[in-house]
């Protein structure tokens, strides 16, 4: 279980959201929504524990993630903006890279299978500055297939960029691993179709005094 | 570990693909080196007196050359942020990445370094002691560099601030690893500073991760 309470975030000497509260249990998909330049990429990245809140805190299992960091991040899957590759390497060695780093063994047969399931059988070996904008974003997303076992999983607009028939399966992945147990927190701008319940956090309703 | 051996391994396949950046370093530092017999002149004696300190200043520069690349492309990317968010310690996976550039950036000065020694008429054991304060001090210029490096992730004008903050640091570095062979050449012992400098090699070994790392938390906020 995710929670939050009395969450706020500057930036700068503006004042994005707070009094922010948010609970998230096993099974729940999230969808934070509001304007652009609102802070949800911010909050997203508070949730993570890449930044730190400027008042309040963010709990995993009751315990706070500043003190149990390294449990926290063994359950998490952050994907951000950037779809973190880099252009000499090809999907294959991004892919697996990636998953080592965060402690998932997936051996080059298991980066293979999860890239060809998300559309990139012919892309395997080329280097990944040759690949369209969709097709990087593929390979970040690759990654959710390597990590169903991580119950957390935080997507900062997943959708951009790909396809339609892309986005409708995408959405089936998130279902899934919601309906298995996970918890899914994502932002998009974008309507899929979930078939399932979504709730939604609209940060606009936590705006500092300079937004209100 | 397993963050440690991935970055490692990833960070010496990338410099071989993109290797020409290695020779610019490298090249620099034959160059810098190669520039001050035109600028004192080509009296043997002098050139054998200043070889050591212009061999060890021209190192001290190629090694500030390669520095800014050894996070920012991660940074850009987004691949820092992954990292930070890795479950190990943050200290495994900083020193995998200080140690793949002193493997492509200073350990390849410390293999040339014979020839532009030869070329100041040093004698073949003051060339070996070269090699060997070469050896023990360009990973500190590393560790300290990674400092530096991570200090200045998304700054305008990061070359220069990083210039700035690490050439002063590396001072005691280019006093000991330069005199050490000046000591060797007036028949003094070299062991004063080579215990020195590995006692600062080791000393930066221990708290220049966890610096670097800290450096590199507070670039994500």
């Amino acid at each position: 279980m995710l929670e939050i309470d009395d969450l706020a975030c500057l930036r700068g000497d503006r004042l994005l959201f707070r009094h922010l509260a948010l609970s998230v249990q096993a099974g729940e998909l999230w969808r934070i929504t509001g304007a652009n330049g609102v802070g949800k990429t911010s909050l997203l990245r508070l949730l993570c524990g890449l930044a730190t809140p400027d008042s309040g805190e963010v709990r995993w299992q009751g315990k706070a993630i500043r003190r149990e960091r390294e449990d926290f991040h063994a359950a998490l899957l952050y994907l951000g903006h950037a779809a973190a590759l880099n252009d000499l390497l090809t999907p294959v060695e991004n892919l697996r890279f990636a998953c080592a780093v965060a402690g998932d063994e997936a051996s080059t047969a298991d980066c293979t299978a999860a890239l060809s399931r998300i559309g990139l059988a012919r892309q395997l070996d080329l280097p990944a500055k040759v690949l369209s904008q969709g097709q990087r974003r593929r390979v970040g997303l690759a990654r959710l297939f390597l990590a169903t076992q991580r119950p957390l999983w935080i997507l900062d607009e997943p959708f951009t960029a790909l396809d339609v028939a892309a986005v409708a399966e995408l959405a089936q992945v998130i279902a899934q691993h919601a309906s298995a147990g996970g918890m899914v927190i994502f932002t998009s701008h974008q309507d899929a179709d979930f078939g399932a319940p979504v709730r939604t956090l609209d940060i606009g309703k936590f705006g500092g005094a300079f937004n209100a | 570990m397993n963050a440690f051996i991935a970055v490692l391994r990833r960070d010496l396949l990338l410099a071989w693909r993109s290797r020409a950046d290695l020779l610019v370093a490298l090249s620099f530092f034959v160059i810098v080196t190669s520039l001050f017999p035109f600028g004192v002149g080509a009296d043997p004696n002098q050139l054998h007196a200043i070889g050591p300190g212009v061999v060890w200043v021209a190192a001290l520069l190629a090694t500030l050359l390669a520095l800014p690349r050894m996070f920012s492309q991660d940074f850009d990317s987004g691949v820092l942020e992954q990292l930070v968010l890795s479950p190990e310690p943050p200290v495994f996976w900083v020193l995998a990445k200080i140690l793949a550039h002193w493997l492509t950036t200073g350990a390849p000065l410390v293999v040339i370094a014979p020839l532009l020694g030869m070329m100041y008429g040093l004698k073949t054991d003051e060339i070996g002691v070269l090699i060997a304060t070469l050896a023990l001090g360009t990973p500190v210029l590393s560790l300290i560099g990674a400092i530096g490096a991570a200090l200045t992730l998304g700054l305008r004008g990061a070359g220069s601030l990083l210039a700035l903050l690490v050439l002063p640091l590396f001072v005691p570095v280019l006093v000991f690893g330069a005199g050490a062979v000046d000591a060797y050449a007036g028949g003094m012992g070299i062991r004063p500073h080579m215990l020195l400098m590995g006692g600062g090699l080791l000393a930066a070994l221990a708290l220049a991760p966890l610096a670097c790392a800290a450096a590199l938390r507070l670039a994500q906020e």
